[in-house]
């Protein structure tokens, strides 16, 4: 192995240590299970490894191997997708039970008013744990496809490419995993 | 074409628009909608402060969406596969 490589590896190791537990919690936000989220951190800081010149141009450590670590899970995500499991989990049209419209299509009450104090802003919160807890009540296509959108702002077009699916489907999707989360919210926070 | 929404058709395009650009005739229809529908208008405030209270408590270290940490030992095996590439 090139030298440059070899010393590379010291501050490699220091990285683990140091940028670890920020990657891992990203990658786990996204994929969720615990054993993909490490392998994907493995993978992340292996790669590093490899392009010790590719890092020389850049300043920061945590937003390369941030950068790194996305490419994995893009990957990940699109190998996944194959799977038929995944495919079904994912629901394509509207909600069949959706309630809250009468015949006329209006709505059938108002809604409450969302005013958020200085305290409930915060991410420490108990509404911040309300709304993890919400968000774990996606399945995990949902949530997967969901945080892509919100947290990795992923445009439209490449998510249907990644899932394979078409625009309207996605909106779809989409639109009911929001339905979903406001309602949760609404039942359990603002009532 | 009929440019009146209703509330369901406003909702599924308030959900819409946060993912990609409406035509200007979905943007001037739900815009009438919204200036005559208070519902509407509090559902498109909601689904706003969802994405808001998401995203801010995200990038601010990941701490309450995913609050965990790599173990010690999932660190020490990592370092150790790092230095197995030598």
């Amino acid at each position: 192995m090139p030298s440059e490589h070899q010393s590379f590896i010291p501050v490699v190791e220091q990285w683990v240590d140091q940028y670890g537990d920020t990657l891992y919690r990203y990658a786990l936000l996204r994929v969720r299970n615990p054993d993909v989220a490490q392998d994907l951190v493995q993978e992340t800081f292996l790669a590093a490894l490899k392009s010790p010149q590719t890092f020389r141009n850049e300043s920061a450590p945590q937003t390369w191997l941030i950068g790194i670590l996305k490419h994995k899970i893009f990957d990940h995500f699109r190998k996944e997708t194959k799977t038929a499991k995944f495919q079904e989990a994912l629901p394509m049209e509207d909600d069949p039970t959706e309630t809250h419209f009468n015949e006329s299509k209006r709505w059938k009450s108002p809604l409450k008013s969302w005013d958020l104090t200085p305290e409930e802003k915060s991410e420490d919160s108990a509404l911040a744990e309300t709304v993890s807890k919400c968000l774990d009540h996606l399945t995990e296509s949902q949530r997967e496809i969901f945080l892509l959108r919100e947290l990795d702002e992923i445009e439209s077009g490449e998510l249907c490419k990644l899932f394979q699916i078409t625009p309207t489907n996605l909106w779809v999707i989409l639109h009911r995993i929001r339905n979903q989360l406001r309602n949760c919210l609404e039942k359990n926070w603002f009532k | 074409m009929n440019l009146m929404l209703n509330c369901e058709q406003a909702s599924k395009l308030i959900s819409e628009s946060m993912d990609h650009r409406l035509t200007w005739l979905q943007k001037g229809s739900l815009r009438i909608h919204l200036a005559m529908c208070a519902i509407c208008s509090a559902y498109a405030r909601q689904l706003g402060i969802l994405r808001e209270m998401i995203r801010r408590w995200s990038r601010k270290g990941v701490k309450i969406l995913s609050g965990k940490n790599l173990s010690p030992e999932a660190k020490s095996r990592i370092k150790s596969n790092l230095r197995r590439q030598s």
